[in-house]
């Protein structure tokens, strides 16, 4: 903070400029000029909402995947009874995010005190406030997954609604009367305790609220889990096979590659839903932005000709750089189902028919290129929608060009994903491209501001596609792009040939 | 070789073989796998694969469908590779693998839709005419059905193409005793139409009553093969006589191909193997009431060959 020209009071300065901008991602922005309230801001906030996506997936997954996998039905055979089922899982699970907070806090703690501010009490309870908060988010889904068909859907009605409520919360104070919905987000209540920030510290009364809303809500869950049948929701009703005729209506042969996307079709729609949301919500902040762009020019989310150009330009150019990364994220949803293929059976059964694995990675390439296509092209179209009802112009042909290499960048993200997928054909290999997506991302983010050499930008994904609004990539990545498009595409299908047909 | 077994060579030799396997290993280490295997399977004949679990009748299965390489040897189908020629081999076999594979959301008529799609030719009037033999409502979600009509419709998707190879494993598991009764009359029928059928089975009633020659592997070594009598290594015979007046069972004794002797009151009861002659004449001179003789069934040629 110290190096930062102007010190700790300019950076503060700079970043509650870019904070307001960024509101729906990140918030609350406090005293950034110390160091508490900088770590808090742009840490800890944004680690408790990571643990909050993951109480979900947990959420979902401990009751309805032991479901769907029939461990439950053992596990119920031995006598225990569903209500013990879903206490003691609850337990595990808080006492899993209980040593998880304590590790952040101690690292936390770790750091304040390399960098010269020591505060272990305000480290610890940072993270150790957010525990009911957190486990309130588990509690929320558990509750969820009691009435949805499937795990799938009880982890996707989840997710959708905590970023709904995480985002509505960073903007509560901007939506007027729907900002009471904050109260139902994790994240407000686990952002009231904020320790390292001067001026406040443990909220005690939002650690108890949490703690009774865990409860209560593991209460409810229970009582629909002890009366609902296994493997369906409470007001699901069960069909019986006994009374039904056989069908007689025509059948049709279905496409692979177009069959894959009808049954991602959820999927994709939440992706695009999100993507053309983030954008629109973007551009309403525009104007907001506008007032403070010149604070947060150090950003370095324009190309070097940016000074010259008008705010506008520069501001869209920020909002289409967020196009490729969640593109890039959808491939790699897509890639968890390549595997569960492989580990549910499903590519045994496809490639013992005339299917060859040629033909299998050419489809797949197929499918996320128009899943990525309709990602980009519907956010596209939205953002242009909000930039014409709020009069900021914008650059048809940028727009054109973000759609272009929008959708190389899906490409090229499948084929590394397909690479990556035949090499190490198990469910790690999606975590290691979700890194990498994210290491992508904070590469091309901030490799600019702290000047890396270009070899470390070279490793982002994103690098080669540059600020695709405001300029075609340069010879050189465009050259890196077409290898990904092409040799990429025919090293997938030699790879793929080579990797395993059964689980 | 015995002049029956010649003959059925001889058949064997007239036929094209559709399976083809020549010194085929899969060695997994540990002694696990399959070991040398030599092998051809006809048009239009039915063969059974049988052993103990981990014998490696799966293995076996997995190298003709291409989905493991093998360490050695090599299988060919109706002459060429399933490697080189996959497009073309795939399309005329007909594959139930041994576990059932799992596809969430969606419906039977939607799977069976999507794999049709991935076949040359499929005649929907013959997919309805399998789902109701075989009395499956396809318009049911998949992973709510159970384990036996998921076999169902694992069935219909490897009979919809009329393909000339069936490669079947384990395809009764689950089956109520009527749909195996329809299963068999289902395999009889695309046997009479030259379809050849390979498949593996614990439920050795089924193997016994419709194929025509049976591979016993165990150990990943295919120990025997033939049909069932050439199977029963020697005449095996278990015996039972009733009869109606005192008898010194010493006599029985002394007779060298009788084993398992047993005495329970007027019921005697043994396994001769080999010639009949001793035994009867020893009993020649009884009051015999009811006399019973049967032949060793696969279960018992099974456990027999299992126990050595």
């Amino acid at each position: 903070m110290r190096e930062f020209p102007g010190g700790s009071k300019a950076l503060a300065q700079a970043v509650s400029a870019a904070a307001e901008a960024l509101r729906p991602i990140r918030w609350p922005a406090e005293r950034l000029d110390t160091l508490g309230g900088y770590l808090t801001y742009h840490n800890i906030t944004l680690f408790i909402a990571f643990l909050c996506v993951y109480a979900i997936v947990q959420g979902a997954k401990i009751l309805r995947g032991a479901e769907e996998s029939h461990v439950m039905e053992v596990l119920l055979s031995t006598g225990i009874s569903r209500r013990q089922v879903l206490i003691e899982k609850t337990i595990a699970f808080a006492v899993t995010t209980l040593i998880v907070t304590l590790g952040l806090g101690v690292a936390t703690a770790l750091s304040m005190w390399a960098l010269g501010a020591p505060d272990l009490y305000g480290s610890i309870f940072s993270f150790l406030g957010a525990l009911f908060a957190i486990v309130y988010a588990f509690s929320l889904t558990l509750l969820i997954s009691q009435f949805t068909r499937s795990y799938k859907s009880a982890a996707g009605i989840a997710t959708i609604s905590m970023i709904f409520l995480y985002i509505a919360n960073n903007l509560s104070e901007k939506i007027g009367p729907f900002g009471f919905v904050k109260f139902l987000s994790p994240t407000y209540y686990a952002n009231l305790t904020r320790p390292l920030v001067p001026g406040h510290g443990v909220h005690w009364i939002s650690i108890l609220l949490t703690f009774i809303l865990c409860i209560l809500l593991t209460q409810i869950s229970i009582y629909f889990f002890t009366r609902r049948d296994l493997r369906s929701g409470y007001f699901i009703k069960s069909t019986n096979p006994k009374k039904r005729i056989v069908d007689q209506v025509r059948m049709r042969k279905k496409i692979l590659w177009l069959s894959s996307l009808y049954k991602n079709r959820i999927s994709l729609v939440s992706w695009t839903l999100t993507s053309a949301a983030f954008l629109a919500m973007l551009v309403l902040l525009e104007p907001s932005v506008a007032d403070v762009w010149g604070l947060i020019k150090w950003l370095g989310v324009s190309n070097e000709n940016s000074l010259q150009l008008a705010i506008e330009i520069e501001y869209i150019s920020l909002c289409t750089s967020l196009l490729p990364p969640i593109i890039s994220g959808y491939v790699v949803q897509q890639s968890a189902g390549w595997i569960n293929e492989l580990k549910q059976g499903r590519l045994e059964i496809y490639l013992s028919s005339r299917l060859t694995w040629r033909s299998l990675t050419m489809q797949r390439i197929a499918t996320t290129t128009i899943g990525s296509s309709f990602i980009a092209l519907i956010s596209i179209g939205v953002l242009s929608v909000s930039a014409y009802f709020l009069d900021i112009d914008i650059v048809a042909f940028g727009l054109l060009r973000v759609l272009i290499l929008s959708i190389a960048c899906g490409i090229s993200m499948s084929v590394i994903a397909l690479i990556v997928v035949s090499i190490f054909p198990a469910r790690e290999s999606v975590i290691v491209l979700a890194t990498y997506i994210g290491i992508s991302y904070i590469i091309s983010y901030v490799a600019n501001i702290l000047g890396w050499p270009t070899w470390v930008q070279k490793i982002s994904i994103f690098y080669s596609f540059g600020t695709p609004y405001l300029e075609w990539p340069s010879l050189g990545n465009s050259t890196m792009i077409t290898f990904f498009l092409l040799p990429g595409a025919y090293l997938a299908t030699r790879l793929a040939a080579l990797s395993p047909k059964t689980a | 070789m015995k002049t029956s077994e010649k003959n059925n060579q001889k058949e064997l030799n007239n036929l094209k073989p559709v399976i083809n396997a020549v010194n085929l290993s899969k060695d997994y280490g540990g002694h696990r796998g399959l070991f040398d295997l030599n092998l051809s399977v006809f048009e239009g004949e039915i063969f059974g694969l049988i052993g103990p679990n981990g014998s490696g009748k799966s293995t076996f299965i997995r190298l003709i469908m291409d989905l493991i390489r093998p360490t050695s040897g090599s299988v060919h189908i109706f002459g060429a590779s399933s490697k080189t020629h996959a497009r073309w081999v795939m399309d005329l076999i007909g594959y139930i693998p041994g576990e059932l594979p799992r596809f969430p959301g969606l419906s039977a008529r939607y799977i069976i839709e999507e794999l049709a799609g991935l076949r040359s030719d499929v005649d929907f009037a013959y997919v309805h005419e399998l789902s109701q033999r075989l009395q499956l409502d396809l318009n049911l979600k998949y992973e709510e059905l159970s384990h036996g009509n998921k076999q169902k419709m694992m069935l219909i998707q490897a009979f919809m193409h009329m393909p000339k190879l069936l490669v079947l494993d384990e395809p009764t598991l689950g089956l109520d005793p009527i749909i195996q009764r329809e299963f068999t009359n289902l395999v009889s029928e695309v046997r009479d139409q030259g379809c050849a059928v390979i498949l593996s089975s614990h439920v050795l009633a089924d193997i016994e009553r419709i194929c025509d020659r049976i591979g016993l592997i165990i150990n990943g070594n295919l120990v025997k093969v033939g049909t069932l009598s050439e199977l029963r290594e020697s005449k095996v015979h278990d015996v039972e006589i009733v009869c109606n007046n005192h008898f010194d069972h010493s006599k029985l004794l002394e007779i060298k191909n009788l084993q398992n002797l047993e005495l329970d009151g007027s019921t005697i009861s043994a396994r001769v193997s080999g010639p009949m002659g001793p035994f009867l004449k020893a009993i020649s001179e009884l009051d015999v009431l009811e006399f019973d003789s049967r032949e060793l069934s696969l279960e018992e040629v099974f456990f027999s060959e299992f126990s050595r």
